[in-house]
């Protein structure tokens, strides 16, 4: 229970975060950091359960029927990232308060990053699949709005709006591809279903749901060709970056990926497209990355190498690759939220985040320096830092790949070159060499922006030294994720061996990019493969596209003139005509006996003549007149059939609807031209081949049926029928009674209708 | 009764249908849109009355009273609404009518 | 005629009464009677509701006047929703209907009127009753949809919502009498009866002395008939390829009215289209499910691509509500008894956000409609804080955020679609959730992120129009966190709907 207060408790601190910063002003991010502070306590008291094998679990019905509970469990993976996202979110808290302090809307900020902070947890504590998906979609939408807090500036808007489209738009496909898990899986609830892994592989949906939900990790994770937004999404302020980009948002999609690898991982299927989506997005971050100038541009990029390298690791699949990814992501959290954060403090002292326009401020700004280096050492993957760990064991990982290994560990060992090189451009290059001069002259920064990457790149280093701390952490995780327990040995040295010297080369060859960055950035520039062909340019085709599309539709369909609605109408009754023509009835057999008595045909041959006379004459009288001929031979025919009464009401009704129009049109123009030939022709045609296939098909379904002859019946029965006819008027008062009450009211209706109607005009003399 | 049967009805029926179809569809004038339409409703009276006799039932006569009353209600509110739109407009033309679109 | 059978049309009794009370007031009461409308109508609605409340429990054990009638749960679930529909609206006319000094007691009769017609398609059993219950609400609709007096664009749109209506409901006249020349039957259980037993049956109206006349149902008949009802009740719950008149007539009517028709018409038209071809075509599934595929995918992608290059809202929100009959015609094309819960679901959840967004529109709109343009809406949010925070919980709730009903209506939908192994269809119309999503968070962008250009007055909310925003907003809430109870009702209705099938009872 416990645990769901966890949750829960964070979207009440949201709603009474504003109240709370007003009381406590200059002090509110220390007062507010309390928060996640307690929770990361309360996490960290879990461990030792959840080390020794046990899973915490709580579940309060939400919609039964549905299949629907807000179940959350707590295992080795969900705890990892509680623990960073509680952590970090302290510390940014912290962060935040420092950084915006004197905002007018700094409580409104904090009220978005705790429902941010709430909904993350929300979504790796989940143990419902919906559940999973609503904390998602919050995580969306309150990321939307810390993206677009500074939503005076366009960039801001644009970018803000950007994210939620390509997140939402992955939100849905990952929630198509859960529903459907469901239901190949028989149920809602991730424990139950992680131990139907071989089942759901063998279902026909198994190629639809992992389709649909890597749709929903790779647009959240920033893989590529999803990866465009996040560096636009560096427009939120810098606390948004440091919390959503490095340890939170961004690691949702790898979440979900690590989660659900016990039930959809190990296939063909995932290993392709997961690994080579991982390859390709880890690439061309880090060859990106190396290409910006602007500080946080440079670690959004590196962010998506890093994610790719995650997603390559747990595409590969095997236990050595699931361990290297768990600490990956660990050692990512510490080093970028750091590197973020320390972003924000020399932008914050400075007033520029351009990278060549920065250098020396070890002097002004030692503590956050220190951190920086720190930072970035491990980020490099240099010993004795985490991060070396942590790249030593992708390295071996790499090495034991299923199959493709040289292409693998190339591209691995690339992307760490690069990010070495980036590494010392983010994190070393402002801080050494020459003192340059910035806009604003700078001092170290304020207690409440150092602490942050301080504390998180000290972790970093702590955990390199002492790399059994960082352990019963990990092999939870690891645990959870490999759907089994398996022992993790984290260690500096691994004695000498194959990738210790891929780790040298690694080195040097990054050591050489760093030196020649300038060149290659240049060469780079010259090719312009980020503004030809990058996904930013395909998702503006794309939007320009619908657009494009959306604008000829309406143009299309809907021009707003009567007769192509009315057109639309009957091709499409064309259509559903002539289908259920050659499906149903096949083409149909003339029918020989067409015996009508002389008067008969005569009738109905003035019933057409006239009914083409109304629809084709020029003049107003004439139409009208010719509807009236057409009415009193349809009543002829109700006598005919033995309905004189029927026959007596269509005579007065028609003879009123005459009177009727010919008032009516005593106040309206002549009858203007026919529409053109051309148009004439083609909806004549139409209205022919409508009129002629409904009645083909009439016929073709009576001639199947001989049994409509009723001519002797008709005259055997008329005795009867009669007897049936005078109860016409007794069936409406009696039987129909309720259909006569609706007519009333039909009469009523027009009544006033037409009486209202007419009316605006006496009114309109009044119109202002 | 001369040997008719309710397929000649229908026949008419759907002749009378597709007239009224084609008077909707070439006519640009308000009116005679709505005169065919009245057709169409004749049409379907045609097809109860008939029905009606073929199943010696009285529904699709009592039907057919209902339609009758129904087309002429049509009619009515139709010119109101002809009416009212001719004095903000001074138009019945259909091809006029096109403030709204895409 | 018994006096069970009356107390059957009791609701529909009341509303009748109540709207000729309320239109003799308006023809004798000279200025000021005014006030007394609303409250006559409101009054009406409640009596109306009273009436079905007090028939509980709903089942269609005896049905009315010879079957033509059923009061079951499915029709006391649309029932409840047409009144609540009804008292929103009316609720939220009555700043418009002052401001415009439309003619008071007309409006609010013919809106009575229109329930009315609406209430009976709900419950009727049978062909001419449908009929005529369409044909009440549909003339009453054609004229309040033309009641902004002296603007062109009404009397444009009352023109052809009423050509366009008239000529598709002459198309399903046409379609039931064909059903009856086939099956000799009007009523739906007899025809569903026919249809399974492949024979016409002879109506309870034929003299027993006749021999009836017993034969084969001609299929291709049938086909055609089923083609022809199509035509009629999706030009009404306006699905493609027979939405081309809800934009024009939406967004030309007095903006309560397309509340109205957005929410209440829709959901009557739903009502019947589920009951004739849940109940009378069951039997015959196949023919029809394609065509519900086909126009429900065509209506989420044209509704929603058009909706993004719209300025004007309200013509934003009649091509969204296109899009939203798409969403439920998935549902119904899974053709089952969850579908039919979802339907019914969904529809509710719908009524209530859209009206919540049209009372917004209405009330911001000012005299005249001036202000509906997107651009009017810029910096909202900063001027008007409630009128904006309630619009933006309807937009959410349009787009189908969690915790909002609109979520759980669009849930429901695609599980029922799944069961029913539409993948395609459900994948499909999920990613059409995404393009509409886009244009609802513009207005949401607009009104919060843009500054705003011109001064734009935002009149005080009145009590009423600041209770429809309120109720509006907490029931949608209320559907999007404890949709329960809802969910029951429907689900049991919609098996109510379908067990007397399967026991055949008459």
């Amino acid at each position: 229970m416990l645990l769901a207060v966890a949750v829960l408790s964070g979207f009440v601190m949201a709603l009474a975060a504003p109240w709370l910063h007003r009381i406590a002003r200059s002090t509110s991010g220390w007062v507010l950091a309390l928060f996640p502070v307690a929770l990361t306590v309360y996490f960290a008291g879990q461990a030792g359960r959840v080390a020794a094998g046990e899973v915490l679990a709580v579940s309060i019905d939400w919609v039964p029927s549905l299949g629907i509970a807000l179940s959350f469990y707590l295992d080795g993976l969900s705890l990892l990232f509680a623990l960073m996202i509680s952590g970090i979110g302290a510390l940014v808290v912290v962060y935040a308060g420092g950084y915006l302090a004197g905002h007018a809307h700094l409580g409104r900020f904090y009220a978005f990053l705790l429902m941010f902070l709430a909904s993350m947890l929300g979504l790796v504590l989940a143990n419902n699949v919906i559940t999973l998906f609503v904390f998602w979609e919050l995580t969306s939408v309150s990321s939307y709005l810390l993206i677009g807090f500074e939503h005076e500036r366009e960039a801001a808007r644009q970018a803000a709006l950007q994210a939620l489209l390509v997140t939402g738009l992955g939100g849905l496909a990952l929630l198509a591809g859960l529903l459907l898990l469901g239901q190949a899986g028989g149920s809602m609830e991730l424990s139950e279903l992680l131990t139907r892994g071989e089942a759901i592989q063998a279902h026909p949906f198994y190629a639809p749901i992992l389709l649909l939900i890597l749709a929903g990790a790779f647009t959240k994770s920033a893989q590529f060709p999803f990866h465009f937004w996040l560096p636009s999404a560096m427009e939120a302020p810098t606390p948004v970056s440091a919390y959503l980009h490095s340890a939170t948002m961004v690691k949702a999609g790898i979440y979900l990926l690590a989660r659900f690898n016990p039930v959809l991982g190990g296939t063909e299927l995932w290993f392709y497209i997961v690994t080579a989506a991982g390859a390709a997005t880890m690439l061309i971050g880090a060859y990106l990355a190396l290409q910006q100038s602007d500080l946080k541009r440079i670690l959004a990029y590196s962010t998506m190498s890093a994610l790719g390298m995650m997603v390559l690791l747990l595409g590969l699949g095997t236990e050595l690759a699931v361990k290297a990814a768990i600490v990956s992501i660990l050692v990512h959290a510490l080093y970028k939220g750091a590197l973020f954060l320390v972003a924000g403090a020399v932008d914050h002292e400075t007033g520029t985040r351009d990278v060549d326009r920065l250098g020396g401020l070890r002097r002004a700004m030692p503590i956050t320096a220190a951190a920086a280096a720190l930072a970035a050492l491990s980020m490099a993957g240099l010993p004795p830092l985490f991060g070396f760990i942590g790249k030593e064991m992708v390295y071996e990982a790499v090495f034991e790949a299923p199959t493709a290994v040289v292409l693998l560990t190339g591209v691995v060992v690339l992307s760490s070159m690069f990010l070495l090189a980036v590494a010392g451009v983010a994190g070393l290059r402002p801080f050494f060499g020459e003192r340059a001069s910035t806009p604003k002259h700078p001092h170290e920064a304020p207690l409440s922006l150092w602490l942050g990457p301080f504390l998180l790149a000290g972790l970093g280093l702590f955990s390199g030294l002492f790399p059994g701390a960082a352990g019963w952490l990990v092999s939870p995780a690891v645990a959870a994720t490999w759907g089994q327990s398996t022992g993790v040995e984290l260690a500096l040295f691994h004695g000498w061996s194959p990738v210790l010297l891929l780790s040298a080369i690694t080195v040097a060859g990054g050591l050489g990019l760093f030196a020649g960055r300038s060149a290659c950035r240049r060469a780079a520039s010259r090719l312009a493969i980020g503004s030809r062909w990058g996904a930013t340019r395909w998702y503006e085709l794309a939007l320009d596209g619908i657009n494009r599309l959306a604008r000829a539709q309406t143009r299309f369909l809907q021009s707003g003139y009567l007769r192509y609605y009315l057109l639309t109408i009957i091709a499409t009754m064309l259509g559903l005509t002539a289908y259920t023509l050659l499906s149903r009835a096949g083409l149909p057999v003339p029918q020989g006996s067409l015996q009508v008595p002389l008067y008969q045909a005569v009738l109905a041959g003035l019933i057409l003549l006239a009914a083409l006379a109304a629809v084709r004459l020029q003049t107003r009288l004439g139409a009208v007149a010719a509807l009236g001929v057409v009415g009193y031979g349809v009543a002829l025919i109700f006598v005919l059939f033995g309905a004189p009464d029927l026959a007596m009401t269509q005579f007065l009704v028609e003879t009123l609807t005459v009177i009727l129009l010919v008032l009516v049109l005593y106040h309206l123009p002549r009858f203007a031209t026919l529409s053109t030939r051309r148009e004439r022709v083609r909806d004549m045609a139409v209205a022919l081949l409508a009129g002629g296939l409904m009645t083909a098909l009439v016929l073709a379904a009576a001639a199947v049926q001989p049994q409509l002859e009723v001519s002797s019946y008709m005259a055997d029965h008329s005795a009867a029928l009669a007897h049936g006819r005078n109860v016409v008027n007794v069936i409406l008062v009696d039987f129909r009674g309720l259909d006569t009450f609706g007519e009333i009211t039909v009469l009523a209706v027009v009544g006033i209708g037409v009486y209202s109607l007419l009316k605006l005009r006496i009114r309109k003399g009044d119109r202002p | 009764m001369p040997p008719v049967t309710p397929v000649h009805y229908l026949f008419l029926s759907m002749a009378l249908f597709t007239i009224g179809v084609i008077g909707v569809l070439t006519r640009r004038n308000v009116i005679i849109i709505l005169i065919s339409i009245e057709l169409i409703f004749n049409a379907v009276n045609i097809n109860l009355v008939a029905f009606s006799s073929q199943f010696a039932s009285i529904s699709g006569q009592t039907f057919a009273i209902f339609v009758i009353v129904a087309a002429a209600a049509e009619a009515a509110v139709g010119l109101g609404i002809i009416i009212a739109l001719f004095r903000n407009k001074e138009t019945v033309n259909a091809d006029e009518i096109d403030l709204m679109k895409w | 005629m018994q006096t069970s059978d009356l107390i059957r049309i009791l609701p529909e009794i009341i509303l009748a009464v109540a709207g000729i009370v309320v239109m003799l007031l308006g023809a004798f009461q000279k200025q000021n009677a005014g006030r007394m409308h609303p409250a006559i109508a409101l009054l009406g609605l409640l009596g109306a509701a009273g009436a079905i409340a007090y028939q509980y429990p709903w089942r269609s054990l005896d049905p009315a006047f010879g079957g033509m009638l059923e009061l079951d749960a499915f029709s006391a679930f649309f029932h409840i929703l047409f009144f609540l529909v009804a008292a929103l609206v009316v609720l939220s006319s009555s700043e418009y209907v002052a401001q415009e000094r439309l003619a008071s007691g007309e409006y609010h009769a013919l809106l009575l009127f229109a329930t009315m017609g609406m209430g009976l398609m709900a419950s009727s059993n049978d062909l001419i009753m449908i009929f005529i219950g369409l044909e009440i609400s549909s003339l009453a609709s054609y004229i309040l949809v033309g009641f902004r007096r002296g603007v062109a664009t009404s009397s444009e749109s009352s023109l052809k919502y009423f050509l366009l209506g008239s000529f598709a409901t002459a198309f399903l006249l046409y379609g039931i009498a064909l059903m009856f020349g086939a099956t000799g039957a009007t009523n739906l259980t007899e025809i569903h009866l026919a249809l399974q037993a492949e024979q016409n049956t002879v109506t309870a109206m034929a003299s027993p002395q006749l021999t009836p006349l017993v034969g084969p149902v001609p299929t291709a008949l049938v086909g055609l008939s089923i083609a022809l009802l199509f035509v009629g009740f999706a030009f009404k719950v306006s699905a493609v390829p027979f939405q081309i008149w809800t934009p024009d007539v939406y967004q030309g009517a007095p903006t309560p009215v397309t509340a109205f028709l957005s929410t209440g018409s829709k959901a009557a038209a739903f009502a019947v289209f589920l009951r004739v071809f849940m109940v009378a075509l069951e039997g015959s599934a196949q023919d029809w499910v394609w065509l519900l595929w086909v126009s429900g995918l065509l209506s989420m992608v044209l509704g929603n691509l058009a909706a993004l290059l719209q300025t004007n809202i309200k013509r934003m929100l009649a091509y969204s509500s296109i899009a939203h009959a798409g969403y439920i015609l998935v549902a119904f094309t899974a053709h089952s008894e969850e579908g039919v819960a979802a339907v019914m679901f969904y529809l509710a959840a719908y009524a209530l956000m859209n009206i919540g967004a049209f009372a917004v529109v209405s009330h911001f709109g000012n005299r005249g409609e001036r202000y509906v343009e997107m651009e009017h809406y810029a910096g909202l949010g900063y001027r008007a804080p409630l009128l904006a925070a309630s619009m933006t919980v309807f937009l959410l709730s349009l787009i189908g955020i969690p915790l909002t009903g609109g979520f759980f209506g669009k849930f429901y939908i695609f599980r029922a679609a799944l069961h029913a192994d539409l993948v395609w269809l459900t994948v499909l119309g999920v990613l059409n959730s995404a393009i509409a999503a886009y244009y609802y968070l513009r207005v949401i962008v607009f009104m919060y992120m843009h500054p705003a250009a011109e001064q734009i007055p935002v009149e005080r909310v009145r009590p009423a129009m600041g209770f429809v925003l309120i109720f509006s907003m907490a029931a949608t809430f209320l559907l999007g966190i404890f949709p329960q109870a809802v969910l029951d009702f429907a689900s049991q209705a919609a098996a109510l709907l379908l067990e007397n099938l399967g026991n055949g009872v008459l």
